[in-house]
């Protein structure tokens, strides 16, 4: 009887504490009250509405009315003709774009650390961050415009070795959409991921390149053995963070490049997520809803799995929590 | 004077050879040019005549200079007008919220020892694994909140982020001394007091970031136009969405033109009008980029490395 008494009594204590503790520093709360509804309402409560992809919703009833349906959807989807080619479409684009941009833009910041001339240096950093603040929109415009074989650069470019003739249309064929896609997003984003390479490489000791250099090591084995040691942890900080996106290509890019052409190869999971939920005339909302879950699942479980092994094989340093 | 130090003895250890040196500084200019030229492009193709683009085609140097793109844009004022001042809008009111709403909590959740701090590093956490998804999202915002066909559907989804708030929460955390916080607050400064005179100005570059941020990420913004807005409702669309209803009438109408004429003089209708619309989005934006290029490298390597 004492004890849950006690029990009762550090409660009580507890929970006084903690609206002492609001009604004292009142201000910090405030602080935190906005933000609060703000998650509430935008993150927690569509985190609720999640649960449609085990309903057959029906606009009538609502989200909460509607019946249950189980695992319907998702078996739907996973017997559908979309599931392969959409699953399929999304790895290879991501992973592609991911081998690429990944050690480029580390070789493109250890090269960048080379150049001696600090106003030049300046000079190709502000412009090679630049591509990343133009818009989606006007990037793929553009990319329509200087590939058209008729008007475009490309076309002018074709016309100056082989006159009077049209090259192929390169938007046109299918099978470019991958090489466009990951090409366009290293050209826009390769300036702009080195700034976190960049910041690690300054903080680079220079007596360590001090000493490799009174041993004799030439400035590429300092790059080597050095340099990029310096760059690891942030690498991998950054590959796990990568690599919890692998199965999201991004909604905006892909639904602006895709044509009736290239949708073989163009539709990825968010296209069709968009178009089965809310774009088409028939509103499958259910079944997106389940196409969506699944994707964010699998990204979760990607995100964890790595954030794991990286940690395992750092010994505790190199992980994102 | 330290640190200058500091930084020659770093740049003497960096030394490489001539040879190599000519050879780096070609591979970086021609990756500048590859980054700036289709700006420049899109600028000359603008301000040049629309009869020499047809003829010679794009070229850096317009043969025929010419404002018609331009006077033709301020003509049609009223459509392309309007969308300019509500993504004006659409930026300004959503960077403003953004940043009060991610600096608030950021500071809040830098101050060590209270309870639930815990809690709420948690709840800021777990929306950065786990998301409704879009059709759940657009059900609540749409359905319940009844956003749709307004402008807060294209500025409220969006005016937060946890990454952001992480971002500003190290930023507080390792550039603000807490002795300065401590020593107001025996001078008997309030919270809401600390915050807005003492942290916000030392935090300008964590500020600068955000906002630059926040602000192209609104500008950009078309997707929530997108899901959030009727066809119907033109008067409410932002730029980046009406030129995207610009880009495709244009692209399906040269595609079919071109398979009709294959190989002759080709007419294609207002290149030089689509590169001003171009120019006409992108230039806030190149007007804003130097002024806050100085605080954003700063500012986001502090506020995501260490995190």
């Amino acid at each position: 009887m004492s004890k849950s008494a006690t029990t009762t009594l550090t409660a009580n204590k507890r929970r006084n504490g903690l609206w002492k503790q609001i009604c004292r520093r009142w201000q910090l709360f405030l602080f935190l009250i906005i933000p609060l509804a703000w998650l509430i309402t935008f993150c927690y409560i569509p985190m609720g509405g999640v649960q449609i992809a085990f309903k057959n919703y029906m606009p009538k009833k609502g989200i909460l009315g509607s019946d249950w349906v189980g695992w319907t959807h998702f078996l739907k989807f996973f017997n559908s003709f979309y599931f392969g080619r959409t699953v399929g479409n999304t790895l290879r684009i991501s992973l592609y774009s991911l081998c690429c941009s990944f050690p480029l833009s580390i070789i493109f910041a250890l090269m960048m650390n080379l150049i001696i001339n600090a106003k030049f240096k300046k000079v190709v950093q502000t412009l090679t961050y630049m591509p990343h603040f133009i818009s989606t929109v006007v990037l793929v415009g553009m990319l329509n415009q200087m590939l058209n074989p008729v008007a475009g650069l490309y076309g002018n470019i074709y016309r100056l070795f082989h006159p009077g003739e049209y090259p192929v249309d390169i938007l046109a064929r299918a099978n470019s959409f991958d090489h466009l896609y990951v090409w366009s997003g290293i050209w826009q984003n390769l300036g702009w991921n080195t700034i976190i390479y960049m910041a690690a490489l300054s903080g680079v000791d220079p007596e360590l390149h001090e000493a490799a250099q009174i041993d004799g090591a030439s400035r590429l084995k300092r790059v080597w053995y050095i340099d990029l040691p310096v760059l690891l942890p942030t690498a991998s900080i950054m590959l796990i963070m990568n690599s919890g996106s692998i199965m999201s290509v991004g909604f905006e890019k892909a639904y602006l490049m895709q044509n009736s052409v290239n949708s073989v190869y163009s539709e990825v999971i968010s296209t069709y997520v968009y178009k089965t939920g809310l774009g088409g005339t028939t509103n499958q909302m259910s079944y997106a809803a389940a196409i969506g879950l699944f994707n964010n699942v699998i990204n979760g479980i990607l995100l964890i799995t790595v954030n794991y092994i990286s940690k395992k094989l750092s010994g505790g340093t190199n992980s994102l929590f | 004077m330290a640190k200058k130090k500091h930084a020659t003895g770093l740049m003497r250890y960096n030394r490489i050879k001539p040879a190599t040196n000519v050879l780096y500084s070609a591979i970086f200019i021609t990756l500048a040019l590859i980054c700036f030229l289709p700006a420049l492009l899109v600028l000359m193709v603008s301000i040049s005549s629309e009869e020499s683009v047809m003829r010679y085609g794009y070229s850096f140097i317009p043969k025929e200079f010419s404002m018609d793109a331009y006077t033709y844009l301020i003509r049609q004022g009223n459509y392309i007008g309007g969308a300019f001042f509500n993504s004006l809008k659409i930026t300004v009111i959503g960077t403003l919220i953004g940043l009060t709403m991610c600096s608030t909590m950021g500071y809040a959740l830098s101050r060590p020892n209270y309870r639930l701090r815990g809690f709420f590093t948690w709840f800021i956490f777990i929306p950065m694994l786990f998301s409704g998804g879009l059709v759940a999202s657009y059900m609540i915002n749409a359905q319940i909140l009844g956003l749709k066909n307004t402008h807060w559907a294209l500025i409220l989804p969006i005016c937060c982020s946890s990454f952001y708030i992480v971002i500003m929460r190290t930023f507080f955390q390792t550039t603000v001394p807490e002795a300065i916080i401590e020593s107001a607050k025996i001078d008997g400064a309030r919270q809401v007091r600390i915050f807005t005179q003492i942290v916000l100005p030392i935090s300008l570059p964590a500020i600068a970031t955000i906002g630059l941020f926040f602000t192209f990420a609104y500008w950009n913004d078309w997707m929530q136009a997108k899901y959030y807005l009727d066809n119907n409702v033109h008067n409410l669309f932002p730029m980046q969405y009406v030129l995207i209803s610009l880009e495709k009438n244009i692209e399906f109408l040269s595609r079919n033109i071109q398979n009709m004429t294959a190989g002759s003089e080709v007419n294609l209708p207002s290149e030089t009008i689509r590169m001003a619309m171009v120019m006409v989005a992108v230039i806030p934006i190149a007007c804003s980029y130097p002024f806050f290029q100085k605080y954003f490298i700063s500012g986001l390597t502090i506020g995501a490395v260490k995190g």
